[in-house]
């Protein structure tokens, strides 16, 4: 039965409430029993996808194009995996997180009661965004994600989170109406808001003018959550000045939910307009978004911020798929480039876990050491060696080193990159991993400084544990990763368009 | 040439959408920013009502109606979440612009 | 002056943050924003008109078809509340999580400490009193209208929220102090209630929020019936939500990484 699909929405969300409208002193534990529910329905709908291929559940049962359907493929599937272990652990991080010093004074809420509603939330909206078939149905998940995530910054209290809320939630709701615009349009073109639909459809229009206009419209819409550069400004502040878990959570999740709907829009519905010179454009705008966030992130002085950008540059990475992924060389009747896509894709599996436990390990830092400026860390390996060991291993994966998931990843970028004949993405892999390595380098100096005598506050020890294991885990992901590709294989958004190619 | 209600509506809803647009990026009042994002959902709103009236038999297509009405309820959680923090921001720092538009009205 | 050293501290924050902080300034932007503005304007209209007057056809044979399966006559009614009722929950769900983002800006499970309007006079007390009646006459009658014609729950709730608002306005503050979990509770209630009769359909065997044909209608003005109550109280706490409220304490003021 496809009901799991709709346990993987459901169960977080009905936590989330739940833990809203009852507030008591065990809502961190309840909050962790539903992210430890939503874990495993995720891991049982990933292992069906990954052994009978493509689940549906029509919802209302009426199934599209009147109702909405929820579709649950290889890629959705690995989203969802990837999403459920990462979330997971950000949940046990945040359960040690937000339970020291936070006194309930008078009628102030502690804000852990308001960390868990908001964090559930997003989990069942972001799953939502990985399963929902259906173009208006998405737009609604997208909403929902953009305001979960601004209510997540403004937990901290402090004025610049607003500041950084407000930017951020004007820049989603500008992105978002604009991703309507785009499916207004598609929906006048093929009466249909099934992307399944209408990506059937879609070969059949003449005069590609609507297509492009929507594919505009949807692309920008989405690109400004996304926060590839040019449109990354907003990040940043937003992503530094929240609590380090909900920083964990926007950088490791938040931000890949807008690229998955990207993928799953340009392979599905506009697969017509996936020319060569669409995939350099994102080839290049991913590379100075690569080149400028690091550079951003070398300059900076304060340890959440240089993260933050760190995130920018990622982001970038994410976008060199796209070139990799279109067929350079062989014109029209060449196949999609599976091994761009899927390297690609397990660097967005890899930033994940490595970025949250950067995220998580700089927020132990700062909270330990009283300051995030970068020359205030002195001392922090001998202080700190469990976060900074963590740290640095983060670093690795995200330099892309043997053996993290990582390198995994950008190997298969590599390969795919010099097999098409595109040299040149290759040439930016790597100059990325070297920009990477000199910020990373440059808190690791800070920390192996002589301590100076600080305001030290030993930190939460089982939160370093958590933090050390999501570290681990970006490395043990490049073992193994032939079970993630397999999966990635099961009905991919362009299964259809590889079998045709294949099959003279 | 007379123009149909529908050609109205979408040419309406187009010229509304980048004026909302247009304030959005222009005008550094945060109020007005929020004002800005709400006339571009109306715009939008408009086309989906213009798609659902085109090629009407008896009946305008409901289902672009629906999604009027829902994502009107959209606009108004947002609306009213970015307002508490227009206020919140005006409350702590005594002024309604992003720090990086202060002084551009 | 803490004020000014906020401000200071955002402006330093904001040169770091983006580097168009002097581009984006005065009459240039303007200028540039307005015929970007005007050049958009022209393609979405070639490309928004050619779509809206090529027939294409829509979904309105389709409900049409399945309109009497749905328990409801009006069709706009039958799109919301069954063909797409997901769409639906999700909306109320959206109402849910901006009263729960503005609780949380505020640090605040309840809405007892926002501060009391000043009272009214005479003749607004007086009018008050006529016209919230009325108000709840007309959200009855909306709901009611709205399983053959447009309107329905969510039209109900807005003037059920609205006769909370002028009776706020007109100095009564009785309706806020209304128990924190009470409140909570209310305002989840509807959208609580479709998930919890989705998964019930789905445990019986059909799909997620699929109705028993022979008893949509029913189901439906329940729905529609929690969801006015609902929808009214959401939109009445975001109202009052909008106001700062005074804090235990004062915020807390460092830059960034503000762990604490």
């Amino acid at each position: 039965m496809s009901d799991s699909l709709v346990w993987s929405i459901v169960l977080p969300i009905i936590g989330s409430v739940g833990v809203f409208a009852i507030q008591t002193r065990h809502t961190p534990l309840i909050g962790c029993l539903f992210s430890l529910g939503t874990a495993v329905i995720v891991a049982s709908v990933t292992y069906r996808v990954w052994r009978d291929g493509p689940l549906t559940h029509e919802l209302a049962g009426w199934g599209a194009p009147l109702g909405i359907d929820l579709y649950a493929d290889g890629l959705s599937a690995f989203m969802l995996a990837s999403n459920g272990l990462v979330g997971l652990l950000i949940s046990a991080a945040a359960f040690w997180y937000f339970q020291g010093g936070q006194p309930d004074k008078g009628d102030e809420v502690p804000n852990s009661q308001s960390f868990w509603p908001l964090w559930l939330f997003l989990w069942g909206s972001l799953n939502l965004a990985y399963l929902s078939s259906d173009a208006f149905n998405l737009y609604i998940a997208v909403e929902l994600i953009g305001l979960a995530g601004v209510g997540l910054i403004v937990i901290t209290g402090s004025t610049d989170s607003f500041i950084a809320a407000m930017r951020y939630l004007l820049v989603a709701l500008l992105g978002s109406l604009s991703y309507l615009f785009g499916v207004a349009l598609l929906y006048g073109e093929f009466h249909t808001l099934d992307i399944r639909l209408i990506a059937e459809h879609a070969g059949q229009v003449e005069g590609g003018l609507t297509m492009w206009a929507a594919l505009a419209l949807i692309s920008v819409g989405l690109m400004v959550k996304t926060a590839l550069f040019p449109l990354h400004f907003w990040l940043p502040p937003a992503h530094s000045s929240a609590a380090a878990p909900v920083s964990a959570i926007l950088s490791a999740l938040v931000v890949k939910a807008t690229f998955y709907l990207m993928l799953r829009l340009w392979f599905g519905v506009f697969s017509e307009q996936m020319t060569v010179p669409f995939g350099q454009l994102f080839g290049v705008l991913g590379t100075c978004a690569i080149v400028g966030g690091s550079v951003q992130a070398i300059l900076q002085r304060r340890l959440k911020m240089m993260v933050a950008y760190s995130t920018v540059a990622h982001i970038g990475y994410l976008f060199l798929l796209v070139p990799l992924t279109i067929p350079f060389r062989n014109g029209n009747d060449a196949t999609w480039d599976f091994v761009g896509y899927s390297g690609g894709m397990y660097h967005l599996l890899s930033h994940a876990l490595a970025k949250s436990a950067m995220f998580l390990a700089a927020g132990i830092a700062i909270a330990s050491m009283g300051s995030d400026r970068l020359r205030h860390l002195r001392g922090m390996a001998q202080q700190l060696p469990l976060t900074t060991f963590a740290f640095g291993l983060a670093g690795v994966c995200l330099m892309g080193l043997p053996p993290s998931g990582g390198f995994v990843a950008k190997w298969f970028m590599v390969n795919a990159a010099l097999d098409s004949g595109q040299w040149w993405w290759a040439i930016v892999l790597l100059l990325g991993g070297l920009l990477t390595t000199v910020y990373v380098f440059l808190v690791l100096r800070y920390a192996f400084l002589a301590p100076q005598p600080p305001h030290f506050t030993a930190p939460s020890r089982p939160l370093e544990v958590i933090t050390l294991l999501l570290a681990l885990l970006s490395l043990a992901i490049g073992l193994r990763a032939v079970e993630a590709f397999d999966l990635l294989e099961h009905g991919t958004p362009f299964l259809d368009a590889t079998m045709e190619g294949g099959d003279p | 040439m007379t123009l149909s209600t529908e050609a109205i509506f979408t040419l309406t809803a187009v010229v509304v959408f980048c004026l909302g647009l247009y304030g959005l990026i222009a005008s550094a009042h945060l109020v007005r920013k929020i004002m800005a994002i709400n006339i571009m959902g109306s715009a939008v709103f408009l086309l989906f009502g213009s798609i659902a009236r085109r090629n009407m038999l008896e009946q305008s297509d409901p289902v672009p109606q629906a999604m009027v009405i829902t994502g009107i309820v959209v606009a108004v959680a947002a609306t009213a979440f970015a307002l508490t923090l227009a206020r919140r921001i005006h409350a702590e720092t005594g002024t309604t612009q992003l720090p990086e538009e202060r002084g551009s009205e | 002056m803490s004020t000014t050293r906020n401000q200071a501290k955002a402006a330093e924050m904001a040169t770091d943050s983006t580097p168009w902080a002097a581009v984006r300034s005065g009459r240039s932007l303007r200028v540039t924003t307005a015929v970007g503005a005007a050049v958009l304007a022209s393609v979405l209209a070639v490309v928004a008109f050619d779509v809206v007057m090529n027939d294409k056809g829509g979904l309105t044979p389709q409900a049409m078809e399945h309109l009497d399966e749905s328990g409801v006559e009006n069709p706009v009614t039958a799109v919301l509340l069954n063909f797409r009722s997901v769409d639906t929950w999700l909306e109320v769900g959206v109402l849910v999580l901006a009263v729960m983002s503005v609780f949380a800006l505020h640090r605040k499970n309840s809405l007892t400490s926002s501060p009391p309007v000043q009272r009214g006079g005479y003749v607004l007390s007086r009018m008050t009193g006529a016209f919230v009646p009325l108000l709840v006459l007309g959200a009855g009658y909306l709901l009611w209208r709205g399983t053959h014609a447009p309107g329905g729950a969510f039209q109900a709730g807005a003037l059920f929220a609205a006769a909370g608002v002028i009776v706020r306005l007109s100095g009564r503050n009785a309706l806020q102090y209304i128990q924190g979990w009470l409140l909570r509770g209310v305002i989840i209630l509807a959208f609580a209630c479709m998930a919890g009769i989705g998964i019930l359909f789905m445990t019986a065997g059909r799909n997620f929020l699929e109705y028993p044909a022979a008893h949509a209608g029913t189901w439906i003005f329940l729905l529609e019936l929690v969801a006015t109550i609902s929808i009214g109280a959401g939109l009445w706490a975001l109202f009052i939500g909008t106001h700062p409220m005074p804090l235990g304490r004062p915020p807390s003021r460092t830059a960034n990484g503000t762990d604490t």
